[in-house]
C-alpha cells in the first residue's frame, strides 16, 4: 500500500528531556490509526512534528515524501487539544476563514454537520460551551478533503451522544486515500473504528499492529491490551 | 496566500484600530468646538474673578485630557500591533491554527509587518492632523506662506540639501527605522517564545539585552565618527574633529553620510531581525 507518512530515526528533545527517541514509523493510506499511550508518552509531540509546529532535533519526517511545510499543510488537517479560534468569531467567520485558506474545505459538508448538531452559524464562539466549541472545531477539521487527519484528543470534552456522531462522521468522511490518526486515552470509545494501533511510551514505539491481529492473536480488546502493556 | 493573510489580519486588527481612531476623530471634533468656544469667550465681560479661575482650571484639565488621550491612542496602537497581536496570534493557542495554515513563516511575518506599518502610519498622520486641527487659527493660516518659505530657505542652510530632497529622505529614514523597530520586537518575541518557560520574561530580557548592545554600538559609532541620525554635524567626533568648523566636510556631505549610515544601519538591523524571526518561527517554534 502507498506510504502517506514516514518517520526515520525521528528524535525530539526539549533541553535534556527526550520526548521522542529515534522513532521509525510508517502510515499508509486508507487507515484509521489510534495513537495510544499514557500521559507524557510523546503523542502530542509526534502530532506537532507532523504539523510542523515543532522541528525535529534529529531524523526525518516525510508526508507524501516532503518535510512539513506549506505544501504538506495543504493536505494535513489538524485538530489540536485546545481551542484555537478567537472568541469574537462567529461560526460564519470561521467557515469563511477555512474556505479562504484551505482549497479542500467543503463548506456544505460543514454546514450539514453544524445543522445536525444544532449549532447556529450566527452564534459567537464566546457564547458557546467548551464542548460546543470543540464540536465546531472538529467539524471544521473533518470538513476538509485532506490526506491525513491528525486528531489530538478529539472526543475528550464532548458528551457521549455527540461522541458517537463525531466518530461516525470521522469514519464516513474520510476517503480511501486518506488516513486518520487519533490520539486519545478513551480507547474503549474509539476501539470499534480503529484499523491499526500505535502504542507509544516514554518516546518509544512499544507496538504497532492492526486491531484484528490483537483480537485474533491475543484474544483481547485493544483496551485490555493497553491496560496490560502500560500496567502501572 | 499573502493577500488572504493580509485581508484576514486587517479584519482582526480593525476591530480595535477602527473604533480607537474613530474615537480620536470624535475627540478632535469636540476639542475643536471647545477651542472655538474658548476663543469667543474672551469677549465676554467677567462679573467675577472666581468664575474666570474656574474656567481656567477646566481649560487646563481638558487640554491635559486631550494630550493624555493622544498619547494613549499612540501607545495602544503601537503596543497592540507590534507586541500583543503578533504574540497572541502566532505564539499562543491561536498559533495552532495560524502555523498549520498552508503559509510560510516569512508570509506570516510579512503580513503582520505590513498591517502594523499601515496602521502605524495612519495613526501618526491622524494624530498629526488632530493636533493641527486643534491649534489651527486665522493667524496660522495667514502666516503659513511665511513658514513655508522659511522652511525652504533655512533647510539647506542647516542640512546642506534642499528641503525637497531632505524631507523625503527623512521620511524614508523614519519609515525604515519604524519597520526595523517592529521587526526587532518580533525577533525578541520569537526568540523568547522558543524557551520552554517564562516566555514573556525571556522576550523582555532579550529586548533589553538587544537595547543595551545596540546603544553601546551606536554610542561608539557616534563618538568615533560624529555621525548622527539627524543629518547635522554638531556632534563631536574622534575622527573628524570637534564640531562643525574643524572638520573638512561640508553640510551636504555630512547629511548624506549621516542619513545614509542611519538608513543602512536600520536596513541591516531589519533584515537581520527578519531572518532570525523566520528561523525561530520555523526551526525553533515551541508553542505551549
Amino acid at each position: 500500500m502507498e506510504q502517506l507518512l514516514s518517520c526515520q530515526n525521528l528524535t525530539k528533545r526539549y533541553g535534556y528531556k527526550t520526548a521522542l527517541d529515534s522513532i521509525n514509523l510508517t502510515i499508509e493510506r486508507g487507515r484509521i490509526i489510534g495513537l495510544l499511550g499514557p500521559n507524557g508518552s510523546g503523542k502530542t509531540t509526534l502530532i506537532k512534528l507532523i504539523n510542523g509546529l515543532l522541528a525535529p532535533t534529529e531524523g526525518l519526517l516525510l508526508i507524501n515524501g516532503a518535510v512539513p511545510g506549506p505544501e504538506t499543510k495543504k493536505v494535513v488537517s489538524y485538530l489540536p487539544e485546545r481551542t484555537y479560534f478567537n472568541s469574537w468569531m462567529k461560526v460564519t467567520d470561521i467557515l469563511n476563514f477555512f474556505c479562504d485558506f484551505y482549497s479542500d474545505f467543503d463548506r456544505n459538508r460543514a454546514m450539514e454537520m453544524l445543522h445536525r448538531l444544532n449549532i447556529d452559524e450566527k452564534d459567537r464562539l464566546s457564547s458557546m460551551s467548551k464542548g460546543t466549541k470543540e464540536k465546531v472545531q472538529l467539524i471544521m477539521v473533518m470538513s476538509r478533503d485532506a490526506d491525513l487527519y491528525c486528531l489530538d484528543e478529539p472526543i475528550g470534552g464532548v458528551d457521549p451522544a455527540a461522541r458517537d456522531y463525531i466518530l461516525q462522521t470521522i469514519i464516513t468522511n474520510y476517503n480511501e486515500r486518506a488516513s486518520v490518526l487519533i490520539s486519545t486515552h478513551l480507547i474503549s470509545d474509539i476501539e470499534n473504528v480503529l484499523d491499526d494501533v500505535i502504542f507509544i511510551q516514554n518516546g518509544h514505539i512499544r507496538l504497532t499492529t492492526s486491531v484484528d491481529e490483537i483480537r485474533e492473536q491475543e484474544g483481547k480488546s485493544v483496551d485490555a491490551l493497553f491496560r496490560e502493556v502500560f500496567r502501572c | 496566500m499573502l493577500g488572504k493573510l493580509i485581508k484576514h489580519e486587517f479584519r482582526a486588527v480593525n476591530r480595535l484600530m477602527l473604533p480607537l481612531h474613530l474615537g480620536l476623530i470624535v475627540i478632535t471634533i469636540i476639542g475643536r468646538f471647545y477651542v472655538q468656544f474658548v476663543m469667543n469667550r474672551e469677549h465676554v465681560n467677567y462679573s467675577s474673578y472666581s468664575l474666570r479661575m474656574w474656567e481656567g482650571i477646566v481649560d487646563v484639565m481638558l487640554v491635559s485630557a486631550y494630550v493624555i488621550a493622544l498619547i494613549a491612542i499612540f501607545i495602544i496602537t503601537w503596543l497592540y500591533l507590534d507586541i500583543l497581536r503578533f504574540r497572541k496570534n502566532l505564539f499562543t493557542d491561536e498559533g495552532y491554527l495560524m502555523h498549520t495554515l498552508p503559509a510560510s513563516a516569512a508570509q506570516h511575518i510579512f503580513t503582520k509587518l505590513a498591517v502594523s506599518a499601515v496602521w502605524q502610519i495612519a495613526d501618526g498622520i491622524l494624530i498629526g492632523l488632530s493636533v493641527f486641527a486643534m491649534v489651527l487659527n486665522k493667524s496660522i493660516i495667514e502666516d503659513f506662506g511665511y513658514f513655508w518659505n522659511e522652511l525652504w530657505t533655512s533647510f539647506p542652510q542647516i542640512f546642506g540639501v534642499p528641503a525637497g530632497i531632505g524631507i523625503p529622505v527623512f521620511l524614508l529614514s523614519a519609515l525604515v527605522n519604524t519597520i526595523a523597530g517592529t521587526l526587532i520586537i518580533y525577533m525578541c518575541i520569537a526568540i523568547g517564545h522558543s524557551f520552554n518557560d517564562h516566555k514573556v520574561l525571556a522576550s523582555i530580557g532579550i529586548y533589553m539585552g538587544y537595547k543595551f548592545v545596540s546603544n553601546l554600538i551606536s554610542s561608539i559609532v557616534v563618538a568615533l565618527s560624529g555621525i548622527n541620525s539627524f543629518g547635522t554635524r554638531n556632534v563631536n567626533s574622534i575622527f573628524f574633529g570637534v564640531g562643525v568648523y574643524n572638520s573638512g566636510l561640508n553640510e551636504t556631505a555630512y547629511f548624506w553620510l549621516n542619513t545614509g549610515f542611519s538608513l543602512v544601519f536600520s536596513l541591516v538591523l531589519g533584515v537581520g531581525a527578519f531572518v532570525l524571526t523566520n528561523h525561530f518561527m520555523t526551526k525553533r517554534l515551541n508553542l505551549e
